[in-house]
């Protein structure tokens, strides 16, 4: 008779790991919407895929590229491969790549590389220690494509760990469109929120500055009025009416002169500016200015860093206008970068004319700016390229009214480049 | 950072080549970013580092893949990571993968000072 046996049977080595990789598979898929969750930029949903990627299927290489609105791709991050190497793989191979996303939306081993993108590709993908690409797809629109290397414990790709990845980048694209979208709309939000700021504060200045002229010139004139009011209704003596004639003079005289001191005023209120002078702490405002800029130029595939600290970073400075400062700083270096590029904003202590400063750099890794040129970057009307073809647009006077806020707070507006060594603008504003 | 992120860190020195960083709580897609931030810090002062993982309550795949980012980003910058002191549910997930030999483990964060001073 058959020994009878538990119910259920007691799981093997084998089995147990099998049902651990299950769990295991399971978990990243929740973990992956943590991480989406959390994700506020196009790059913080490039973060959370990869890093989700790799500690499902344990690898320490992988990279990432994203397709700018020219349909070329961008290689946004890369942990574990050269930049050198990861920058130019997909170069030239681009069309095969959109084809074979098209006609097989999933991961790619080996074989698949070679039958769909070619033996040059995959020469190259070898070289890059790469075993695996997946297109990122949404609404049926290729977003990106993904790479992974091997396995740190050298087991080969199997069929859950295609699948897996599939599902999480599926997931992942949905969220990236969802990021790029909501990061154009925050930045199109931005701008006309600070549009509509302006022209309140202009709306404020021009009624604070009719009610002012309107008191400064009916006090002379209601002198001059009460004056000839009296000539023409009472009989005067000569010498009573010159009185009055004198005193119309003297106010109309006056009048004359408030006229004078307000033209004078207004021409000198469009060179200068008004400010309001505080200790601003520069550690608290500038996490929050990246933050809301980030998810606006992420969208545009550029990624804005912050760095730096400083001893004492409170700041003698208008809050408003050093936002204005880093608004024509910020956009000059997203105009003037490709896509791909990193902006770098980083505050640090500097000392010069004797005397100690707070320092906010916002550096850029472009094409830079040619040593002859360096001169004219701050002054109006002025653009690298001046032609009426070149690919920037704009009046070419945000960076000189960058260095007239600058100066009107008492700081200092600087700039150092080399071609193909990025810009550095240095901002120095007075500690509080 | 997001005070609601359900991690902590206490930082300490192992010396003047080594700084000790303890994790305590999830190290999951939610707060894997906010390791990496927190190693970068470690990295630019040029030191090695021991994560002491003792009070991780979940280590999720993005935790995983940050450990893995850290491990390649010390290594271009010639320095070290060693983790120490697993917590039960992290080594249940790094002995799934089979990444003990990758990650450079050691049994307690002593040990894994120890051997960092010394190739210090």
């Amino acid at each position: 008779m058959e020994a009878s046996r538990a119910w259920p049977p007691a799981p093997d080595d084998s089995s147990r790991r099998q049902v651990e990789a299950f769990r295991h598979s399971l978990l990243a898929l929740i973990d992956l919407n943590r991480g989406l969750s959390r994700a506020t930029s196009v790059h913080g949903v490039v973060d959370s895929l990869l890093l989700n990627l790799m500690g499902q299927v344990g690898t320490p290489r992988a990279a990432l590229w994203l397709r700018t609105q020219q349909d070329v791709p961008v290689l946004v991050r890369c942990h574990g491969i050269e930049r050198t190497v990861a920058i130019p793989l997909l170069s030239g191979s681009w069309a095969e790549v959109a084809r074979a996303a098209h006609d097989h939306p999933r991961p790619m081993g080996a074989a698949e590389i070679d039958r769909r993108l070619g033996a040059a590709l995959l020469e190259r993908v070898n070289l890059a220690a790469i075993e695996l690409l997946a297109p990122i797809r949404a609404e049926s629109a290729l977003l990106g494509l993904v790479a992974l290397g091997p396995r740190a414990d050298e087991r080969p790709y199997d069929q859950l760990a295609f699948e897996m990845v599939e599902a999480s980048i599926a997931i992942a694209g949905v969220a990236l469109e969802n990021a790029r979208l909501g990061g154009q709309a925050q930045e199109s939000n931005r701008s006309l929120r600070i549009a509509n700021a302006e022209l309140r504060e202009l709306d404020r200045a021009k009624s604070e500055f009719a009610n002012n002229v309107g008191h400064e010139l009916r006090t002379p004139l209601s002198v001059m009025l009460g004056c000839l009011d009296c000539l023409k209704d009472y009989d005067m003596t000569a010498q009573q009416s010159r009185l009055l004639v004198t005193r119309a003079r003297d106010s109309a005289a006056r009048l004359a002169e408030q006229v004078e001191s307000l033209l004078t005023l207004a021409q000198a209120d469009a060179r200068s500016l008004s400010l309001e002078l505080s200790a601003v702490n520069l550690s608290e405002f500038l996490p929050t200015y990246v933050a809301e800029r980030q998810p606006g130029i992420s969208a545009g595939l550029r990624e804005l860093h912050l760095t730096g600290r400083a001893a004492n970073a409170r700041a003698r400075c208008d809050a408003r206008r050093l936002r204005q400062v880093l608004d024509e700083l910020v956009d000059n270096a997203v105009k003037f970068t490709p896509e791909g590029s990193q902006i770098r904003v980083s505050l640090g202590d500097h000392v010069s004319e004797s005397r100690p400063w707070l320092r906010i750099e916002v550096e850029d890794d472009g094409p830079g700016i040619p040593a002859e040129w360096l001169p004219n970057v701050f002054e109006r009307f002025s653009q690298l390229d001046g032609s009426t073809t070149r690919p920037v647009g704009g009046l070419g006077i945000g960076l000189a009214t960058a260095k007239t806020l600058a100066e009107a707070m008492g700081g200092r507006l600087m700039v150092d480049s080399a071609p193909d060594r990025g810009a550095v603008f240095s901002l120095l504003l007075p500690i509080a | 950072m997001n005070e609601h992120v359900a991690i902590h860190f206490t930082e300490d020195s192992g010396g003047p080549a080594v700084a000790i960083l303890r994790i305590r709580g999830r190290l999951d897609g939610e707060t894997a970013p906010t390791l990496l931030e927190r190693c970068a810090r470690v990295q630019s002062s040029g030191r090695h580092l021991v994560l002491n993982l003792s009070g991780v309550t979940f280590l999720g795949s993005s935790g995983v893949g940050a450990l893995l980012v850290l491990v390649e980003r010390f290594r271009e910058q010639s320095r070290s990571i060693r983790l120490a002191a697993l917590s039960q549910p992290a080594l249940t997930v790094v002995e799934l993968l089979d990444l003990a030999q990758y990650l450079t483990i050691d049994a307690t964060e002593a040990i894994a000072v120890t051997s960092l001073a010394r190739a210090a």
